[in-house]
């Protein structure tokens, strides 16, 4: 018997379908700590001495409550979860909890006893975030001397025993040129690559991290120059940029209706970056945290300063309340950086679909932002010499869900059951590498 | 794995297979390697969900036909077809298994 399949993608869309008019947590992200062994240029982490975070019972008993609230895809995060020597517990406690986990890892701390866990619990993948291409780039990127090697041998390691791997980098200055080798060497494995340049602010409200930034020429060159990216970008805008309408909302993307994030301390929070409306786990349960305070923020009306809130191509714009809230101390805030970018790409993409006078204007538009123009009103980033500024954070992750229900009169045994393909799952490079 | 013997043979869940509803939808998550195919997420409808809820080691697909037949009101004979075909299924995907000797007694 070959059982009915249907593809990932429209797996993914049945659960939301469902999951999404419901408002099931469907997917997940849990900063099981923030210590890492690596010190990188651009992380938005200011303390990695692990202060405060939650024990192994912790994570494992909020784990459990957000299964029985019906969280799907679950991804573990950090700083790095291998510093946690305890990830071996935690991880096979959520596989057993039938998450389909996504694992986030430097890759340095991974040994083969790790490897064969991954190999016996198969998670539904694991990203290796790249920070060069050579053990030179990598000290300069992390601050540590052969890391690239380390990285080698634990990619290898998981290659042999098939696990599903991609790999993933922040197209940051220090890594100019090595993004396209990058790209390159994941082919030759025969792994998934994707990269972004999104740098946010420190949590602290530090902007150091954001002097490793490309410029925003050079973010919008990598898609110019790669006709993949460019295609992938092309079909992103004309679904969904090109319908963009003003919004009153503060919230401009689907954090809090099917996605959340737990910090470290157990915060639960809408976006791991966005420190509104968050909820002490360690004295409540995931259900009352979730109906309760985290998803008034879906709520919550832009600010009249919000000059984002009215503009067309925010649904391709990485600001968002939480970047907003990283650099500008205001969910409200505007964002240069993010806003030239946005406007270049745009200019671009009107380019290519065939629409001049469009691609002028946006183009104009990020001649103007580069030139120091700043719109009237508007909540502006913070000196980037600035210190410290209490934030907490929490954390997001986002996925779809909903569900189908099958006739429940018919009895044909191909309808009882039939299987998806995680493999087949999209392959959208342009989603954040974080 | 000989399933000639489907009809009579009593089978129970995988153990390394979760069973969960999410979203309405019920999910077989293969949680360990070698127990199920991993390359795969398995759904089931309302009656699969039911006919694998029934798998306890001593039920065998007629009795579970009959149950089926009675709850959603179907010719027996078509359910015990349909059942016993859901249950080959089951097997070779590695969800389910024959329970051995008094396994399920």
């Amino acid at each position: 018997m070959s059982l009915p399949e249907l593809s990932y993608a429209e797996f993914g869309a049945r659960m939301m379908r469902v999951g999404g008019s419901a408002r099931v947590p469907l997917s997940g992200s849990i900063e099981i700590t923030f210590k890492c062994n690596l010190r990188c240029v651009h992380c938005y982490i200011p303390d990695y001495s692990g202060r405060n975070e939650m024990s192994t019972d912790e994570i494992k008993r909020i784990l459990s409550e957000t299964a029985d609230e019906g969280c799907l895809w679950m991804l573990l995060t950090g700083g790095e979860v291998l510093c946690r020597s305890d990830f071996p517990e935690i991880y096979r406690h959520a596989k057993r909890l039938g998450f389909l986990i996504t694992v986030f890892s430097n890759g340095t701390l991974l040994d083969e006893t790790i490897a064969d866990l991954l190999a016996e619990y198969p998670p539904f993948g694991i990203e290796f975030t790249l920070y060069g291409m050579s053990d030179e780039t990598y000290l300069k990127t992390t601050g540590f001397p052969g890391r690239f090697t380390r990285v080698r041998r634990a990619i290898e390691l998981l290659l042999e025993r098939r696990v599903p791997l991609s790999l993933k980098a922040v197209a940051m200055e220090p890594l100019a040129g090595e993004i396209e080798q990058m790209a390159a060497w994941s082919e030759s494995l025969g792994v998934r690559f994707r990269y972004d340049a999104i740098v946010h602010g420190r949590l602290d409200g530090s902007l150091a991290p954001t002097s490793a930034r490309s410029t925003p020429q050079t973010v919008v060159g990598y898609d110019a120059n790669d006709p993949e990216r460019l295609n992938e970008w092309l079909k992103f805008y004309r679904q969904y940029v090109k319908m963009t309408t003003p919004s009153t909302y503060l919230m401009s993307c689907g954090a809090g209706v099917n996605s959340f994030h737990v910090t470290p301390q157990g915060t639960l929070l809408s976006c791991e970056a966005l420190p509104l409306n968050g909820y002490d786990l360690r004295n409540g349960s995931f259900r009352e945290g979730w109906y309760g305070i985290v998803g008034d923020i879906r709520s919550r009306a832009a600010g009249v300063e919000n000059v984002c809130a009215s503009c067309e191509l925010r649904a391709m714009c990485d600001r968002c309340p939480a970047t907003a809230v990283l650099e500008t101390g205001s969910p409200d805030g505007w964002i240069p950086y993010y806003c030239e970018i946005t406007h270049s790409r745009a200019a671009l993409l009107e380019k290519e679909i065939g629409h001049p006078d469009t691609a002028a204007r946006y183009r104009a538009h990020a001649d103007k932002v580069r030139a120091g123009w700043t719109p009237k009103g508007a909540i502006l980033p913070r000196a980037s010499s600035i210190g410290s500024a209490p934030a907490a954070c929490g954390g997001g992750g986002c996925a779809a869900g909903g569900c189908t229900k099958a006739a429940s009169g018919a009895t044909t045994a191909n309808r009882l059951l039939q299987i998806e393909r995680p493999t087949a799952q999209s392959t959208d490079t342009l989603e954040e590498v974080a | 794995m000989n399933l000639d013997g489907m009809p009579t043979l009593t089978l129970v869940p995988s153990p390394d297979v979760v069973a969960r509803i999410v979203a309405g939808e019920y999910l077989l998550v293969p949680v360990f390697k070698g127990a199920a195919e991993m390359d795969f997420i398995f759904t089931a409808n309302e009656i699969g969900s039911l006919v694998f809820r029934l798998l306890d080691g001593r039920r065998d697909a007629g009795a579970i036909a009959r149950l089926v037949s009675q709850e959603y009101d179907v010719d027996e004979e078509q359910a015990l077809g349909d059942v016993t075909e859901f249950l080959r299924g089951l097997v070779e995907a590695g969800l389910a298994r024959p329970v051995a000797g008094t396994e399920g007694a």
